[in-house]
């Protein structure tokens, strides 16, 4: 391949060839200067970094799918236990309601990820393998076996539109793909909390205990409202009570999450995620205060933008977490101070 | 004072290089090396553009400020110094000013080899004027030294050698 | 698939599933030595056909690669620093300068990045003002007070060939795979682009190429090493700063070598990377540093993010009987 005289040694499977000569240069070793005097003249800074660059790579994922995607999973998780529950407790509105939230977050959230790998044909790749260490992987695998089961329920609820044939096996699988499906539900609305707490961003990462359980309570604030938003008052009591506690749960969460991480909240708390997250609190104030007088007052009204609080708290508190894990990786401070902390002592 | 010198990742006056993406992306600006103290004096940012101009010609280059250049004091004037890479020109993948415009059509007496290694220049921030005006900035600085056609045309090498013997 | 170790030692070959693998082959790259010619960047363009990656002058030195990416699989940094390198008494020294501009030069790079700190390669950075005082007052005289030493730091950087490799554990294609040189390789083929690898490696090595999607980085020259070869870079290396052969053997020799730099006065040198009980297990490519890791970019105690996996999953479920008990709950309550 290369032509001309050697350059430097040459290692093989089989040994080394041609040993450089100034291989062990002794720099720095000519002058007068005693070693270890003299010393280091740099001005204790902050922290040090290579011209302030990055050291991690930030997420190249674009927030509108896969923050999207946090907030639509959990949402059609949610969906599906709330579809489960009117069942079995005979509200056929808030059935149909939660069915339909359920498939069309479903889709949705499929939509979204293939979207973000650019060549949707490319999904494919991901049914090769199963990997516990992936989460994304296990993750896929819970999506697309929800996905046809919520379908099916889907289908059911508008068996009248369907061709005989089909209405009648859709029935017949109608009541175990909902067994299936709400066996899967929750880990839908859980496992995102570490997908993205299994990076190196600083920010997910840190909050890695708290992140799952923040996610599950969030998506069942939107799951909550969203059914809420599209069932009659009467029958949408367990919609607005679950809610209105994973709104609680998730704002407490965030308060958890906050003091998990120190220094490392601060970009929860500047910049655009620290405007979405405020929002979101706002929301979440708001949606419960109108659902709860929605009971009250038995106006549907007031359900409805109750319900829609909730989701946008959701949604907000997704995107807030989403770009606040890309602040804190596209800064190196955050990666730099905390493991200066417990990095191996500097010699000299 | 300017002198000129190449890089690792350019050949010669860049004819072959900068027509290479490999190497073009490893240096791809024309560029000058001053002091922090000259910075400061000329009032030069670092990134930022300069003016060099010599009795020869007024070319532009990005500012890169650095420690390794430093002032020297030559008796009890403190002289800066200009560092410019000699690669570049109109065409190729990287394009820039050449440091060949800047130089003097003189050898080094003792080799007879093109002398571009110390020559006086001046730098200023900001880019060089275009078109007719870039000569005229020159033409300026020509009237100012007092510089004209003849100066400097004058072949001493064997003046020197007829007196050394 | 045997045991599936998330920390602490291993052989990454054998616990792949290798049963009589070759020995585990790596990098010492000692920077010491680091003449900063960036032949090493160019022969692994060259062998890998890697595209440039655009045209921008960084003004960090003589490096305007700025960091790894995907189309930049051995990256040289350049570190100027007003300081001296090991005894070396610097010419410098008797100059009247003033002074340093170093830490004034990284500002404005920093600065000229952004809010995304250069995250992406080939960030322009623009001109900030360094020079006399913003009033238009008088430059600052030439002093002889200032900076009296000058040490220019290079490293090559390329992927860690982690022991416990984050890209490859959350790799949900396994298009990353272990080879049975114990080294980590993408599978382009297999690749779907969905872009976990990236923020879950340690190190910012690994980064999605914009038109295709997909990811990629450093291979150690899979192809090469398989044909009993070394990998474009270090034979293109020609001082030997970066030196390729079984890790064991690695390891010894950079032990030898900061040993040898110590006895000489650069007290400073330390290795980056060797030790196998660190967060990752230790990497196939490590490296003789002058000074701290993050001065050269590298993160100063990295962990692999799959550590704390066992603890997120179990933390995960726990919150999904947490989410199906409320939901259960809130029935229950409804009907009263
Ligand atoms: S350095 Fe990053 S890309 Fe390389 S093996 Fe380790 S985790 Fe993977
Ligand atoms: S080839 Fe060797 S000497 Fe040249 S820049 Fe790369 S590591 Fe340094």
């Amino acid at each position: 391949m290369t032509a001309g005289p050697p350059s430097g040694t040459e290692v093989r499977r089989d040994g080394l060839h041609r040993v450089a000569p100034g291989r062990d240069a002794l720099i720095g070793s000519r002058g007068g200067r005693r070693p270890g005097r003299g010393g280091e003249v740099v001005p204790p800074a902050e922290f040090r970094s290579y011209y302030g660059r990055a050291v991690i790579k930030p997420p190249v994922w674009k927030a509108h799918n896969i923050a999207g995607y946090l907030f639509l999973g959990g949402a059609a998780g949610g969906a599906t236990l709330l579809a489960a529950g009117a069942d079995l407790t005979g509200r056929p509105d808030m059935r149909r309601a939660a069915r339909l939230v359920s498939a069309g977050a479903t889709g949705l959230s499929l939509a979204v990820l293939i979207a973000d790998l650019g060549k949707p044909e490319r999904f494919v790749h991901m049914l090769r393998v199963v990997k516990p260490t992936s989460p994304m992987s296990i993750g896929t695998w819970l999506l697309s076996g929800l996905s046809p089961l919520v379908a099916v329920a889907a289908l059911d609820e508008v068996s009248g539109l369907l061709p005989r044939r089909w209405a009648d096996l859709v029935g017949r699988l109608a009541r175990p793909s909902r067994l299936a499906a709400t066996a899967i539900a929750p880990a839908v609305t859980t496992y995102t909390g570490a997908l993205i707490a299994n990076t190196a961003v600083p920010a997910w990462h840190g909050a890695y205990r708290e992140l799952p359980y923040l996610f599950g309570a969030s998506a069942l604030a939107a799951a909550g409202g969203l059914v809420a938003a599209a069932s009659p008052t009467s029958e949408a009591a367990p919609a607005r009570i679950a809610g209105i506690a994973g709104s609680v749960a998730a704002q407490l969460l965030d308060r958890a999450v906050h003091r998990r991480l120190g220094m490392l909240a601060e970009p929860l708390t500047k910049g655009r995620s620290g405007r979405l997250l405020r929002a979101s609190r706002w929301c979440a104030g708001a949606g419960i205060a109108l659902l709860t007088a929605s009971a009250v007052r038995r106006s549907r009204t007031l359900g409805v933008a109750g319900g829609l609080a909730l989701a946008a708290e959701s949604a907000l508190t997704k995107f807030g977490y989403f770009h606040a894990g890309t602040a804190s990786a596209a800064d190196p401070k955050y990666t730099v101070v905390p493991q200066r902390e417990h990095a191996p002592a500097t010699p000299a | 004072m300017l002198t000129t010198y190449r890089l690792t990742e350019h050949h010669t006056a860049g004819g072959m290089s900068r027509w290479l993406p490999y190497l073009s992306e490893l240096q791809p600006e024309m560029f000058c090396e001053v002091s922090p103290e000259l910075a400061d004096t000329a009032g030069l940012d670092h990134l930022g553009w300069a003016t060099i101009v010599t009795a020869r010609a007024a070319i532009e280059a990005r500012v890169l400020v650095t420690d390794r250049m430093v002032p020297v004091r030559v008796h009890d004037r403190i002289v800066h110094q200009v560092g410019l890479p000699y690669h570049w020109g109109r065409n190729g993948i990287t394009t820039g000013d050449s440091a060949n415009d800047l130089t003097h059509m003189a050898l080094d007496p003792d080799v007879h080899i093109q002398e571009v290694k110390a020559l006086t220049c001046d730098i200023r921030p900001g880019r060089r004027p275009r078109g007719p005006d870039r000569r005229r900035l020159v033409e300026e600085y020509q009237r100012r030294a007092g510089i004209s056609a003849t100066t400097g045309t004058t072949h001493r090498t064997t003046e020197r050698l007829g007196k050394s013997g | 698939m045997t045991d599936n170790l998330l920390e602490g030692r291993e052989d990454p070959a054998r616990d792949s599933g290798y049963p009589q693998p070759p020995p585990r082959m790596g990098f010492f790259t000692d920077t010491s030595v680091c003449i900063g010619c960036k032949a090493c960047e160019v022969a692994c363009k060259e062998w890998n056909l890697i595209p440039d990656d655009g045209l921008s002058l960084l003004g960090m030195s003589y490096d305007n690669t700025g960091m790894l990416g995907a189309d930049t699989w051995r990256h040289v940094a350049f570190i100027e620093q007003d300081r001296p390198l090991g005894r070396q008494n610097n010419a410098v020294a008797l100059m009247p300068v003033g002074p340093s501009s170093a830490a004034r030069n990284a500002q404005v790079v920093a600065a000229g990045l952004g809010d995304q700190h250069g995250a992406r390669l080939g960030s322009e950075t623009g001109a900030t003002r360094l020079g006399p005082s913003p009033d238009g007052g008088p430059a600052q005289p030439v002093t002889a007070d200032g900076r009296t030493e000058l040490r220019w730091l290079m490293a090559s950087d390329v992927c860690k060939h982690c022991t416990h490799a984050a890209c490859l554990d959350v790799c949900p294609t396994g298009s990353l795979f272990r080879t049975e040189f114990g080294t980590v390789v993408v599978q382009e083929d297999i690749c779907n682009g969905c872009g976990y690898c990236v923020p879950a490696c340690p190190y910012g090595v690994i980064d999605q190429r914009k038109d295709d999607g997909r990811v990629w980085k450093c291979t150690l020259c899979y192809d090469r090493l398989s044909v009993g070869q070394e990998p474009a870079c270090s034979k293109a290396c020609p001082t030997d700063s970066i030196q390729f052969g079984p890790v064991d053997e690695l390891r010894e020799r950079a032990a030898h070598r900061v040993e040898q730099l110590h006895d000489a006065g650069v007290v400073e040198a330390r290795l980056y990377g060797a030790d196998p009980d660190d967060g990752v297990g230790g990497t196939g490519a490590f490296f003789l540093l002058l000074d701290e890791p993050e001065v050269y970019g590298f993160p100063p105690d990295p962990v692999v993010t799959t550590r704390d996996l066992p603890a997120m999953w179990r933390h995960a479920v726990i919150a999904a009987v947490g989410v199906a008990a409320t939901a259960l709950a809130a029935f229950a309550g409804a009907r009263r």
